[in-house]
């Protein structure tokens, strides 16, 4: 019988869920890889039972025919230990820990106490850019009777469902407090004006149709023109506004926007229309902040919306200055520049 | 010292006699599967390593430890040591940013200290230190590695908005609130 075994983790939840889920979709859809009949969920104390119920919930939801087994242990490196019934068997499939003590431990006994010289032992990685499953496939070979065995390790790169939706990473960073965006197919005509003006006119001359025609607070205007510009885009996926960060409702931290795109990844963007140029450095400098998402940092962006005038005073600057992952841009390239990152 | 790009021609050519001890982490799990994939895929079987550490609040021993029971015990190092091995953009980052090391755990250390006079910060100033603060941090972080930095903050101001405590809280760096 192939089994699955998977650690869960009691941090970075989301992430560990949309792991198991994906993962399992994988074995269940791709011909490739063998059949498993059985999930085996590892878990130590510190994950809370409502942690096991949510990964239980998701192995449901990835395959409800699997025959589960949970086990809880003192420290998740007990698992791989020959004295007790659980250990590693030809067969089984491994969702790779994080590269700690049981990791070595895995493949030390791999090496040392296991031999399957007539299956194979499975490892999967599925790698933070959230697209790749890595699946290594481990055979246990000796060249003749008395020599020591070695071992081979095939790999192969399978894409995987993309199941992570920004909804459900900020309903548990925020409480749910943000508002959804909706897609549009136009903009409205005195929002798509004020696109016109920044294209050639002068930051009064859009601060004035900002106060005018939008609002009469500029930021708030300013908010309404990249909503719109958002709303067209058709690289996202999901578009969500006045995020507010915090563990309760006593007084949290407000950003402007959060979108996800096409390939998985979380832009943060936000927002300001502001004269002076070093408040718009100061901005930029805290965008290099990762938000508190439980997400892999490698694949979380963010964008300073701001006026023509400032976005491309910023990119005639020396690249030296310049912060990796942080882009700046004004409501003409806002869209663009999402397609490229 | 040599980068994993080079890592299969230099593996390519060994004498078959040579022994590999391997120390799992630092590293993602990407650079660790290619490395032990490499080894394993060349006929090498190597001996795995880990650090094995024993807390305690006036000590902490560390060893290096194999999963065939041997155990060597390391000796601490100072701090004078750790920057003698630096290279030079570590120590400047250090000096920039004030990190400190914690001979006991090993680790380096991110210790926040407030302004003199952090107790009549408003709700706005207060946001602008964290984003500061918590940007250092994690710069310090992604430098050093994750799990080889300690956060920790001075006793926070009475007067400060409990959600700043659990700004650091979230960000992984301890420290309380003060009476």
């Amino acid at each position: 019988m192939s089994r699955l075994i998977f650690f869960s983790q009691p941090t970075n939840t989301e992430w560990g869920l949309s792991k198991l889920e994906s993962t399992l979709r994988l074995f269940k859809n791709n011909k490739k890889l063998p059949a498993i009949e059985k999930l085996l969920l590892v878990h130590t104390p510190s994950v809370t039972a409502e942690g096991i119920e949510e990964y239980v919930q998701s192995q449901k939801t990835a395959n409800n025919k699997l025959e589960l087994e949970i086990l809880a242990l003192p420290e998740l490196a007990d698992f791989v230990n020959w004295k007790h019934n659980f250990g590693l068997r030809d067969g089984d499939w491994i969702v790779l820990p994080y590269p700690g003590i049981l990791f070595g431990r895995i493949f030390h006994e791999i090496i040392t106490s296991f031999d399957f010289r007539e299956g194979i032992i499975g490892l999967c990685h599925p790698k933070p850019d959230g697209v790749t499953n890595a699946i290594y496939g481990l055979t246990k070979k000796s060249k003749h009777a008395l020599a020591p065995s070695e071992i081979r390790m095939k790999k192969i790169d399978l894409e995987m469902e993309q199941l992570q939706t920004l909804r459900l990473i900020l309903e548990k960073s925020t409480n749910g407090k943000f508002t959804t965006v909706s897609f549009e197919s136009t903009i409205s005509q005195h929002l798509g004006k004020f696109v016109e003006i920044e294209k050639n006119g002068t930051y009064e001359e859009s601060k004035k149709y900002i106060v005018e025609h939008l609002d009469s607070n500029v930021g708030i205007g300013f908010e309404k023109v990249t909503q719109s510009v958002l709303s067209l885009n058709r690289n996202l996926s999901e578009i969500y506004h006045s995020v507010y960060f915090g563990n309760d409702n006593r007084g949290s931290q407000e950003e402007d926007f959060f979108v996800m795109t096409n390939s998985r990844k979380i832009i943060w963007i936000s927002c300001k229309f502001r004269e002076r140029y070093g408040l718009i450095e100061k901005e930029i400098s805290r965008l290099r902040l990762k938000p508190p998402l439980n997400f892999p940092k490698e694949r979380i962006y963010s964008i300073l919306m701001t006026s023509r005038t400032h976005a491309e005073r910023y990119k005639s600057e020396d690249i030296g200055g310049k912060i990796p992952g942080v882009f700046v841009c004004h409501s003409g390239t806002l869209n663009d520049t999402i397609s490229n990152i | 010292m040599i980068s994993q790009e080079n890592l299969k021609e230099a593996i390519l050519g060994l004498d078959d006699n040579v022994e590999f001890h391997y120390l799992v982490g630092p590293g993602t799990r990407e650079i660790q599967l290619n490395c032990i994939s490499l080894l394993f895929n060349n006929s090498y079987t190597p001996t795995f390593w880990f650090i094995e550490e024993f807390f305690d609040k006036k000590k902490n021993k560390r060893h290096l430890t194999s999963y065939s029971e041997s155990r060597i015990e390391l000796v601490p190092m100072s701090e004078n040591k750790v920057h003698s091995i630096l290279p030079e953009g570590d120590i400047n980052f250090i000096q920039s940013k004030g990190v400190g090391w914690d001979i006991n755990f090993n680790r380096f250390t991110f210790k926040i200290i407030f302004p003199h006079n952090a107790s009549l910060l408003g709700k706005v100033k207060v946001r602008i230190f964290q984003d500061q603060v918590i940007q250092d941090f994690q710069d310090t972080k992604k430098r050093f590695g994750a799990h080889g930095v300690i956060g920790s903050h001075e006793p926070i101001p009475n007067t400060w908005p409990i959600e700043a405590l659990d700004r650091f809280k979230n960000e992984g760096i301890s420290g309380g609130r003060g009476q």
